[in-house]
This record gives structure tokens, C-alpha cells and sequence, in this order.
């Protein structure tokens, strides 16, 4: 539950473009949010081109799970599609970094900044490909031009 | 991370000092209990945060403290009954009385004493920070055995630790001001001082403190009876129904005319086809607001009253939002914020709300609404209960509560309070 919290802190940045963005019910575990993205998401992501979605999900110490998940996603929406998470689960960053909102805030910061204050924590430093893909692709649609 | 950690380490350093602002960054909800919001520009804001709020004694709230102390937004749940418009109705007693209304009949009944038991007095204790101040206002009711109405029983203001006055039952006393002597004098006991103490400018603790109270936004709207006339002089102190939407939006741009800008701005992105909105005369003694829209097919003139039960809650929204921005900071408590409106919209309707409200205000929020729910964390949803009509309200953080799973599941099986 507490993982996707994150996502609060990230909206309320200032300078996101708020409506470009939604948030999904949290799906519960990772074979879950694979299972309901399969089944409920793909049909919408033919018809909206323009539409990407990110996968929030929990590691747990098997790093495997990105190509396990990302071999399930049909290769003509793989660039559209992103799988985050933290390496074993969220608490340790909470610990370290602050609220889930705090930690959600620095996440916006660094994706405005093209910074990765947050993104080099050991938790979080193994999503450094799919943070760079989003970097590229999303960072245009989340926030204007400075 | 090394940055991060600076940056916090900044925040600890000037906590309790400047308050500073950095755009887009905001550690607000990260320092609970702290005195100052900090975000990190240079620049200084003005902090409007409720410390503490203690009542008693009224309805279901009995010996209740509202914990929100540092938390620039929170969200009241619970099930129904357990108090949380309540809360609501307590701060709008204070706003009452702050916007001139001094009748105690006027402002609470014998009924609302908790059970009935009126040998106890009804308090209400509020402590702002605000403008670098520490406003710690409180009033206590009671009903001597033959009384229909309530009377004062005592009553104070105190800023910065200096009482501002005293009273008890009829007898008021002026603390000593810079070039004023102290004085005392007596008033019906049926009527609140802090309307009648004067102030002495409008940079008076006293006035920022009536005033602040006044403009809080508390909100329980019904679209229905929103049909946008402006009847009376335009004002800043909108009622909880907003059946004097006309007046707020006059009194808004009155007093800010590029809080225009702001109102417009928001409209835009959730209706893409608004235009704009006039306020025409309509007959000899009032106007009535006329909304229009239009896109690459035309023009649609609709007056206010037409509009859907959701776009006038956006209405709503839009001029909170124009409003922490032309005179804020401010605190909104708005009853259940997601009646009305589509599933699609409600978060970005709450999220709008708590990003305004980074600046320096207080939203609050009751609701049972999931998508709400999901607008709030662990440390800023506060969780209602009651374990039945003869028992007062309790109330804690759900940070405390370490619900497993799904949040919105726990609920629905009726698991939070246990």
C-alpha cells in the first residue's frame, strides 16, 4: 500500500502539469500489477498513443522482475511502458529519505532537474535504465518548459 | 543525496526562525509540529496553521483535541456519526463569531451540549500560528440551572503569551497595550467579547486575529441553492453553503482583480471549453454571473444557475484556489469536496487543494470517498471513531494505526477502528 504513496508527494509539486497525470487504485503485488495492466490497460494504450503508463511494484530483494515483467508487455508498447520500484521493500527508504510524500516530492525534483538525489539510493539505484527512458519520454508531459 | 541531506539540514537549522521558500519545494508535512513552513528561495511567506483546536463537551466532541499541528493538509475519516463534520461546525462557530455575529443563542443551543449535560461548561479552545504570532483563543458556555440560553463563562485572548484580555461571565478586562492603560468594563453575558473589544489598527493582533478567523473558507456546499446573484456588497467571507457565491466572487476581484488570472487558469484545465464569466446587471437591485464557453463550433452562454452541480463545485474550487493566492494564507475545511463531482476528477480536484495549500494555508477534508482517501498519506489522514451514541469521538493519525493491505478495503470491512 505505503509504495505507491510516493506518487502524493510527486503530485503536489508545483510545477507538475497535474492533469497530465492519473493515479491507478493500487493493484496488490507485483504479479497483480502485471496481471490488471495485461488485462485492463492494453486496449487503452492502442487507442491512446500518446498515453504511457508506469508499473509501481516491489522488488523484494529479485531484480529479475523487470525482464520478468517487461517480457510480458507486447513489444509495440514496451517504450510506452515503465517498471519502478524499490530493490527489497519502501520502509528503509522512508527511514533514510523521509515521508513517502517527502521522498515523492524529491522524486519530481529530480525529474525537473534531470537530477538523481533520490534515484542513487541503494534502493532505488537499480532503475537507473527505465529512469533515464522517462527522463526522455516523459519528462515533456509532466512538466512545461522552464 | 548529499543535496537532500543539506537541504534538510537547513530546514533544522531555521525551523523555528525565517521562514523561506524555495519555489517548487515544500518540506511542510515533513516536520510535523514544526513552527515554520520551509521551502527554499530566499523569500518569506506568511504561515497560517491551526496548533491546536481543543473542544468539549459539544455533540460527540468531548474533551477532543484535532491533531493537525504542522500539517499543511489533512483528511478527516471515520464512519458516519463519529464527528468529523462536527469538527466543521466548531470552527464555524468561531468564524461566526469573528465575522461580527456575538449572540450566544445565535451561536450555540442547549442541545448541543454532549447528552445533554449542560452542568458542564461547552468549550472551545483554538491556537493559531499566524504572520510569526501564536493566537491562543478560547470561550466556554454554560446554562445555570433556569437559563434558556447560554451564557460566557469565561472567554480570552493571548498573543505571543500577553493576554490581549480576559473575561469572566459578564466582567471583561483590557490587558495593558503599549499607550493604553488597562481597563475593565461589563458586558451581557449572553454576548462574546471579541466582537466588541476594538482594535486599534488594522495591524493590531487583534484585528489579523478577527480578520484570519473570518476569512477562513468553511465549505459544505449545495449546488442547488448556488444560483450565482450577488444581492448584497461583495465580500470575502463566503458562507458553507455558498449560497453567496455572487458576493464572494465580487468581493474577490474587488480586492484583487488578477486573482481573475488565477480562476481562469484553473477553469481552463478542467473544462477546456470555458471562456470566461460575466457578472451582468440583471435588475435594478442585483447581477446575475453568466458563464461562457466555446470551442471551434461556437458559443454557448449558460447563467450560473444552469451549470451542473460539479462545474459550480469547480467554481468553488477555483475561487479557493484565486483566494489563498489574492489573500491567503488561509484555512479551508471543506465537507466532503468529492460530493458531486466525477471519479475521474476528484484527485486532481483534492490535489489542486493540497498544492495551493503548500504556500503557507491549511486545507482540511472530511470524506468516505476512496480516490480521496488516496489523496492523503498515513501521516496526514486522521482517523475518526466512536464506539457508539453514548461515547465521545477519538481520534488518531492513521500512521498510527499500521493498517496492512489496502486501505480503502479495511474500511469497507469495517477493520480501521479496531
Amino acid at each position: 500500500m505505503q509504495t505507491g504513496k510516493s506518487q502524493l508527494g510527486f503530485r503536489l509539486d508545483p510545477a507538475l502539469l497535474a492533469r497530465n497525470f492519473q493515479v491507478l487504485p493500487v493493484a496488490g503485488g507485483w504479479m497483480n500489477v502485471l496481471d490488471i495492466f495485461l488485462s485492463d490497460h492494453i486496449a487503452g494504450m492502442y487507442q491512446r498513443r500518446d498515453r504511457h503508463m508506469v508499473l509501481l511494484i516491489d522488488f523484494d530483494g529479485q531484480e529479475d522482475r523487470l525482464s520478468l515483467g517487461k517480457a510480458r508487455i507486447p513489444a509495440d508498447l514496451s517504450e510506452r511502458v515503465f517498471i519502478l520500484g524499490a530493490r527489497t521493500t519502501p520502509e528503509g527508504l522512508k527511514k533514510e529519505l523521509g515521508s513517502y510524500e517527502t521522498i515523492g516530492s524529491l522524486m519530481a525534483k529530480d525529474c525537473r532537474e534531470g537530477s538523481d538525489t533520490v534515484w542513487r539510493h541503494h534502493q532505488l539505484q537499480h532503475n537507473a535504465g527505465e529512469v533515464e527512458r522517462l527522463r526522455r519520454n516523459v519528462r515533456p508531459i509532466l512538466f512545461a518548459p522552464s | 543525496m548529499s543535496g537532500m541531506v543539506l537541504e534538510l539540514n537547513i530546514i533544522r537549522c531555521i525551523r523555528d526562525k525565517t521562514v523561506l521558500w524555495r519555489r517548487g519545494r515544500c518540506f511542510f508535512d515533513a516536520l510535523p509540529g514544526s513552527k515554520t513552513l520551509v521551502l527554499l528561495d530566499g523569500s518569506c511567506i506568511i504561515l497560517f496553521v491551526i496548533r491546536r483546536f481543543y473542544i468539549h463537551n459539544f455533540r460527540c466532541l468531548e474533551n477532543f483535541e484535532l491533531p493537525v499541528s504542522g500539517l499543511s493538509s489533512a483528511l478527516l475519516i471515520g464512519d458516519n456519526g463519529t464527528g468529523k463534520t462536527t469538527v466543521g461546525l466548531a470552527l464555524e462557530i468561531l468564524q461566526k463569531i469573528a465575522r461580527r455575529k456575538n449572540r450566544v443563542g445565535e451561536l450555540v443551543k442547549p442541545r448541543d451540549f454532549s447528552r445533554g449535560r449542560s452542568d458542564v461548561p461547552m468549550r472551545f479552545e483554538i491556537e493559531i500560528e499566524l504572520q510569526s504570532k501564536v493566537y491562543e483563543y478560547s470561550i466556554a458556555f454554560e446554562l445555570p440551572e433556569g437559563f434558556k440560553e447560554l451564557r460566557v463563562s469565561n472567554e480570552r485572548l493571548v498573543v505571543d503569551g500577553k493576554p490581549v484580555y480576559t473575561r469572566e461571565v459578564a466582567r471583561v478586562h483590557l490587558a495593558k497595550a503599549a499607550q493604553e492603560k488597562e481597563a475593565s468594563f461589563f458586558l451581557d453575558w449572553h454576548l462574546v467579547a471579541l466582537p466588541t473589544v476594538q482594535e486599534q489598527s488594522t495591524k493590531d493582533p487583534l484585528f489579523i486575529f478577527k480578520q484570519c478567523l473570518a476569512r477562513m473558507i468553511i465549505l459544505r456546499p449545495i449546488p442547488v441553492l448556488i444560483l450565482g446573484d450577488t444581492k448584497d456588497d461583495p465580500m470575502l467571507e463566503p458562507n458553507p453553503e455558498m449560497t453567496n457565491f455572487g458576493e464572494w466572487f465580487s468581493g474577490l476581484l474587488d480586492y484583487a482583480p488578477s486573482a481573475y488570472s488565477k480562476i481562469d487558469l484553473y477553469l481552463k484545465q478542467v473544462m477546456p471549453d470555458w471562456n470566461d464569466i460575466k457578472n451582468p446587471p440583471a435588475r435594478k437591485d442585483y447581477s446575475s454571473l453568466i458563464v461562457q464557453f466555446s470551442n471551434d463550433k461556437g458559443n454557448a452562454t449558460i447563467p450560473f444557475e444552469d451549470l451542473s452541480d460539479g462545474e459550480k463545485c469547480f467554481m468553488i474550487c477555483a475561487l479557493v484556489l484565486a483566494a489563498i493566492d489574492a489573500y491567503g494564507p488561509l484555512l479551508c475545511f471543506w465537507d466532503e469536496p468529492d460530493n458531486y463531482l466525477a471519479l475521474s476528477e476528484i484527485g486532481h480536484f483534492v490535489i489542486a487543494l493540497r498544492r495551493a495549500s503548500q504556500s503557507g494555508s491549511q486545507f482540511i477534508a472530511t470524506s468516505h470517498n476512496p480516490e480521496v482517501i488516496r489523496s492523503f498519506s498515513d501521516e496526514n489522514t486522521l482517523v475518526f471513531h466512536r464506539n457508539s451514541h453514548l461515547e465521545p469521538t477519538t481520534v488518531r493519525p492513521l500512521s498510527e494505526l499500521q493498517v496492512k493491505g489496502d486501505l480503502v478495503g479495511a474500511i469497507i470491512r469495517g477493520d480501521l477502528a479496531s
